[in-house]
């Protein structure tokens, strides 16, 4: 019987502690697989729990239908390109901040978050407007990647803080720019945090509703929109409307399980006394 | 040695292109934000702000719906704050321990925070109808059992801010759990073994070894946190749209609709900054309080 070392010690053992993390584990689980559930039967058959009848009507009517194939599109275009954009203007900030050490500066990003995202609505959908860049992918992208940028460079500057200080001498002496030294010097080594960041930052802009729902109309519509959408007309097809969340929600996941291993780390970096 | 500015001004350089990005995409919407909230602005009337100076923030003193709303802001966020440390802790406590398929445990946990609000929100909502959701199917025997009503859930203005509370517990426990079990981790496992060959017990242990060195992750997490649910918006919009009623309107909600139902634009970009001011009281206030040098 291997020793249960950790707070709770002696008195759990074992098989209370597993048997308590799968309650929890399918009791947190328990909406995304009546989701699933849900999405694969045929209507007639919705409310019963236990008959077998599955279909795939509910998707096919989701993509054809309601036009999803096109917001799936549209929300992998605009995160990828919040992605880059944010990749682009988020790491030499993160670097220069790690590199002068100023620590007064994560403060300044935790007050850029503080700021509340209903009050950039109004100047967005103004500031768009005249632009003629409303309900197009760029608004969105622009919109998106100004919001994340403190979150990006709080992660980035996390991750490059992991670095061995040797890395920093040996970019330093070579008498490189910033940007030479950023390039070829650091980046190899931090490129599982630079993915990391990469990647959450797709998530978060692949789940916005609010800047979507305000700045997209049917040309730039993205899946969170049109999956909020879906209550009015499909309120009694449940399997569309699951569908339609499946469909929304699976690209989220995947990539967000990728690299959960990272996003502690990220998260973490401040929270752990070193 | 380490040269501290060995870069003088060009590092400067590189930053330049951020900064003027910021600048047009944060600095100047907000301010605008801030210009507007010091005039009147009916949107439909064709004619532009008129300058108000303070009008906007005397009317938000005596603006009873704004009261409302962060009435029901403060309790929202109490209520699952409070669900989302207590869950977190014990989940965190639980995946601390040497158990073999932890990492999968993890993962598992993650998936809610991951996962689509919107969808998701639609998902709850689904489950939550009082009629035909799965929720209710499972707990018939249990309101059979009491002898009381089904719940109306998100149907009705004394279960809905409930509702709107699970959700977002369910979405935001894992993140909770995520720092703290990252806080957990630190604490060295020598001190427990101390501790119990002293013969303290695992009560003593949580309380005298381990809380008091997780007060950084409990800071970090609370400061993440209550930052995020203040600006709640996205799963109360799809839930319940504020209501039955109003009663699930939190304070962004309220802004929004100000703005984009009401059309009172300078009043609602003054109620998006007293929301701000409230965010910056409560990130100063935390950080006062918990005396830490976070940054």
């Amino acid at each position: 019987m291997a020793y249960v070392r950790g707070k709770l010690g002696q008195h759990l053992s074992i098989g209370l502690a597993y048997a308590a993390l799968s309650a929890m584990a399918l009791l947190f689980l328990f909406p995304v697989l009546y989701m699933l559930f849900i999405s694969l039967r045929p209507i007639a058959h919705m409310s019963e729990l236990w008959s077998g009848r599955f279909t795939l009507d509910g998707y096919a009517s989701v993509l054809g239908r309601y036009d999803f194939t096109r917001y799936f599109f549209n929300s992998t275009i605009i995160s990828a390109g919040t992605v880059a954009l944010l990749m682009v203007t988020g790491l030499m900030p993160a670097y220069v901040i790690y590199r002068s050490r100023m620590r007064g500066t994560l403060l300044v990003i935790l007050l850029f978050r503080a700021a509340p995202p209903v009050g950039f609505l109004l100047p967005f959908f103004l500031m768009f407007y005249w632009l003629g860049l409303l309900d197009t992918h760029l608004s969105l992208i622009l919109s998106h990647a100004v919001r994340l940028l403190p979150l990006v460079i709080w992660l980035m500057v996390g991750y490059l803080a992991e670095l061995p200080r040797e890395l920093d001498e040996a970019a330093m002496v070579d008498g490189c720019n910033p940007l030479q030294s950023l390039l070829w010097v650091i980046l190899p080594s931090v490129a599982p945090g630079l993915v990391a960041s990469m990647i959450i930052s797709f998530v978060l802009s692949w789940n916005d509703l609010l800047y979507a729902l305000v700045l997209s109309g049917t040309q730039a519509k993205t899946l969170p929109v049109a999956v909020s959408g879906l209550q009015g007309y499909a309120s009694t097809e449940w399997n569309v409307m699951a569908a339609g969340a499946v469909i929304a929600t699976v690209p989220a996941l995947a990539f967000g399980l990728l690299i959960q291993r990272h996003l502690v780390r990220g998260l973490t970096s401040g929270a752990v006394k070193e | 040695m380490r040269a501290r500015r060995s870069w003088g001004r060009r590092e400067w350089q590189y930053v330049l292109p951020v900064v003027v990005f910021l600048t047009l995409f944060q600095i100047f919407p907000f301010a605008y934000t801030g210009y507007l909230s010091l005039h009147h602005w009916y949107l439909p009337s064709g004619s532009g702000p008129r300058f108000a100076g303070l009008g906007n923030f005397i009317r938000a003193l005596h603006d009873r719906d704004l009261l409302h709303s962060l009435d029901v802001l403060f309790r929202f966020s109490a209520g699952t704050l409070m669900l989302e440390f207590s869950l977190g802790l014990l989940i965190a406590l639980l995946l601390n321990q040497d158990l073999s398929g932890r990492n999968l445990f993890r993962t598992l946990f993650i998936i809610p925070m991951m996962a689509t609000p919107a969808a998701m929100t639609l998902v709850w909502k689904v489950m939550y109808n009082p009629t035909t959701g799965v929720i209710n199917q499972l707990l018939a025997p249990l309101y059979a059992g009491v002898g009381v009503e089904p719940l109306a859930w998100a149907g009705s203005s004394r279960t809905a801010l409930l509702s709107v509370v699970l959700v977002s517990a369910w979405r935001w426990t894992p993140f909770v759990m995520l720092i703290l079990l990252a806080g957990l981790q630190a604490i060295p496992r020598s001190l427990y073994e101390a501790a119990g060959v002293d013969g303290a017990t695992s009560w003593q242990q949580l309380v005298y070894i381990t809380l008091p060195r997780m007060r950084t992750a409990f800071v970090t997490a609370f400061l993440f946190r209550s930052l995020d649910v203040l600006k709640t918006f996205d799963e109360v919009l799809v839930l319940t749209r504020g209501g039955p009623g109003r009663a699930t309107e939190v304070t962004s909600l309220y802004v929004y609709f100000q703005g984009f139902e009401a059309f009172q634009m300078g009043y609602s970009s003054a109620l998006a900054m007293v929301l701000f001011g409230l965010s910056v009281a409560l990130v100063w206030a935390t950080m006062r309080l918990s005396r830490n040098d976070l940054v």
